[in-house]
């Protein structure tokens, strides 16, 4: 199917690996130009170079801290200038932080809810005047199904998440008039590199635990039995965002393997 | 984006106009051979050839009332016998039945019931078989977002929407272990038959109401201002039921413009 992305920008947060980056690889195969922003630029130049020789297409690397709005600003405006205005915002950046309530910080919550929330924010705040000039303009959150039921011992992932729902849905009533539909993608178990890195911490305390293992540990509860690749997530996203999901806004896709106890 | 469509087999239900062959036509492009199912064979027959014509693929006719659980099996093992199996059911049959509770009679709700609920669970229970020996297994069920957020004087539709929305969250969870996805989308108003035969009733009385008089009354209350096509509610289910959202399972994404409540 043609998504109808050809030509058009798209700037990804937290692109330098995983679903940010097989996002932003979608996007390029589908001959849409696009900038991927992380902290590192040294990462960033890495995956750009990956990308861009692999697709053909204008890939540039913009670094900044998302939870910074004065480099939110900066890397946004280089971003619409430099590529010509902007289509299409992934508010991709944000990991992970699992605690049960009696062990979460009132530091955890403050920089979780910077990076998720406020990052998100930030970025809309500051792309939403180009988005309002494009005729076929996308945001898509990436948030998790945690988000919408919340487990114990998520905190404070789950409530940033549900920040983040919740944003999708006004953004989608505020926004629509200008032809700009919002969605959101709840991520369940994916071969992200935050889970890689549970391998590695695991994998060194015992040697014999091998990454497959750690992969397989995910299947139970699963109810597709497995646990998901990022291109898995990155292609659902690129195709939210495109002019073939033209009438698709306000809603939040579970990319989860059927794992959540809602829809 | 190829959505790995190509050489699969799907069946459609409701198929003869709107939504149901707005998926069938974009499945039957992307290269997969299509079952066209719902009452009456001579529209079939002309849609199957449109379709056919318009794709070169192979599209077929499946006559059936989607109610007579019968005609359900002979349609579906017809199917597979024709089409040499079954990796994908979209249940799409079934028009609005919009009541007060105290208009609302039985015999409506049971009508509604009968098409709606119980059509999607014969269709499912004699094409499971067939989806449980294909490697890409994929069900997507037409509901409307009054499934999961009510309108007053929208019964008994809402209530079957919400019964074909819980169907979908159990039969992801149960058939997951098969590698069966399964997935609602909840449509908004579209450009449908059933409205269109609105517009003809209203422009009986008044000739000098235009049919884009009657679409343009749809943008009110909708974000993005307009009434949807159906081909972007089509496009929607053939990329949920497509390869290409090979983790997605157990979501209920609307397809609305923006307008529902909830996500």
């Amino acid at each position: 199917m043609d998504l109808g992305l050809s030509g058009k920008v798209a700037l990804v947060t937290g692109a330098s690996d995983g679903i940010g980056k097989a996002a932003a690889l979608r996007f390029a195969m589908e001959a849409a130009s696009v900038a991927i922003l992380a902290r590192t630029m040294s990462d960033l130049e890495a995956v750009a170079a990956e990308i861009s020789s692999a697709t053909g297409s204008t890939v540039i690397p913009v670094s900044a801290d998302v939870s910074d709005e004065e480099a939110v600003k900066s890397a946004v405006d280089t971003v619409g200038e430099k590529l010509g205005g902007i289509d299409i915002l992934v508010n991709n950046a944000g990991q992970g932080n699992a605690n049960r309530f009696e062990d979460m910080t009132n530091e955890l919550v403050d920089s979780d809810f910077s990076v998720k929330v406020k990052g998100a924010i930030f970025m809309t705040r500051y792309t939403l005047p180009y988005l309002k000039r494009s005729d076929c303009g996308a945001i898509c959150n990436i948030t998790t199904a945690a988000g919408k039921a919340a487990p114990g011992g998520a905190q404070p992932t789950s409530l940033s998440r549900a920040a983040g729902i919740s944003l999708t849905k006004a953004w989608s009533k505020e926004f629509g008039k200008h032809g700009i539909r919002v969605n959101t993608v709840c991520i369940g178990s994916i071969k992200s590199r935050q889970n890689r890195r549970h391998w590695e911490v695991a994998h060194a305390k015992d040697p014999s635990y091998t990454l497959e293992d750690h992969w397989a540990s995910y299947g139970p509860g699963i109810p597709l039995g497995r646990v998901g690749e990022s291109e898995e997530a990155g292609d659902v996203i690129a195709f939210l965002c495109s002019p073939a999901a033209s009438y698709v806004s306000g809603t939040a896709v579970n990319i989860d393997g059927g794992a959540a106890p809602v829809y | 984006m190829d959505l790995g469509l190509s050489g699969k087999v799907a069946i459609v239900t409701g198929a003869s106009d709107g939504i149901g062959k707005a998926a069938a036509y974009r499945m039957a492009a992307e290269g997969a051979s299509v079952a066209l199912v719902s009452r009456t064979r001579s529209d079939l027959e002309a849609v199957a050839a449109e379709i056919s014509g318009g794709t070169g693929s192979t599209v077929i006719a499946a006559p059936a009332d989607v109610s007579n659980e019968d005609a359900v099996k002979n349609a579906v093992e017809s199917t597979a016998e024709k089409l040499g199996g079954i990796d994908i059911l979209v249940n799409n049959a079934g028009t609005s039945s919009a009541s007060t509770f105290e208009e609302m009679t039985n015999e409506q709700l049971d009508i509604d019931f009968s098409l709606k609920v119980k059509g999607a669970i014969y269709m499912t229970r004699y094409a499971l078989p067939y989806l449980k020996n294909s490697d890409s297994g994929a069900i997507c069920n037409t509901t409307t977002p009054g499934g999961k957020a009510a309108a007053g004087g929208s019964q008994p539709t809402s209530l079957s929407r919400a019964a074909g929305i819980s169907l979908t969250k159990a039969w992801s969870k149960e058939f997951g272990e098969y590698g069966i996805r399964v997935n609602t989308v909840c449509v908004g108003v579209l450009k449908s038959r059933q409205h269109r035969i609105r517009w003809e009733a209203a422009n009986a009385k008044d000739p000098s109401y235009s049919l884009e008089d009657h679409w343009a009354t749809f943008g009110p209350g909708v974000p993005l201002g307009r009434i949807g096509e159906a081909q972007e509610a089509g496009d929607v289910i053939a990329f949920i039921c497509s390869p290409a959202a090979s983790y997605v399972s157990g979501a209920a994404v609307n397809v609305d413009g923006g307008a529902a409540p909830v996500y």
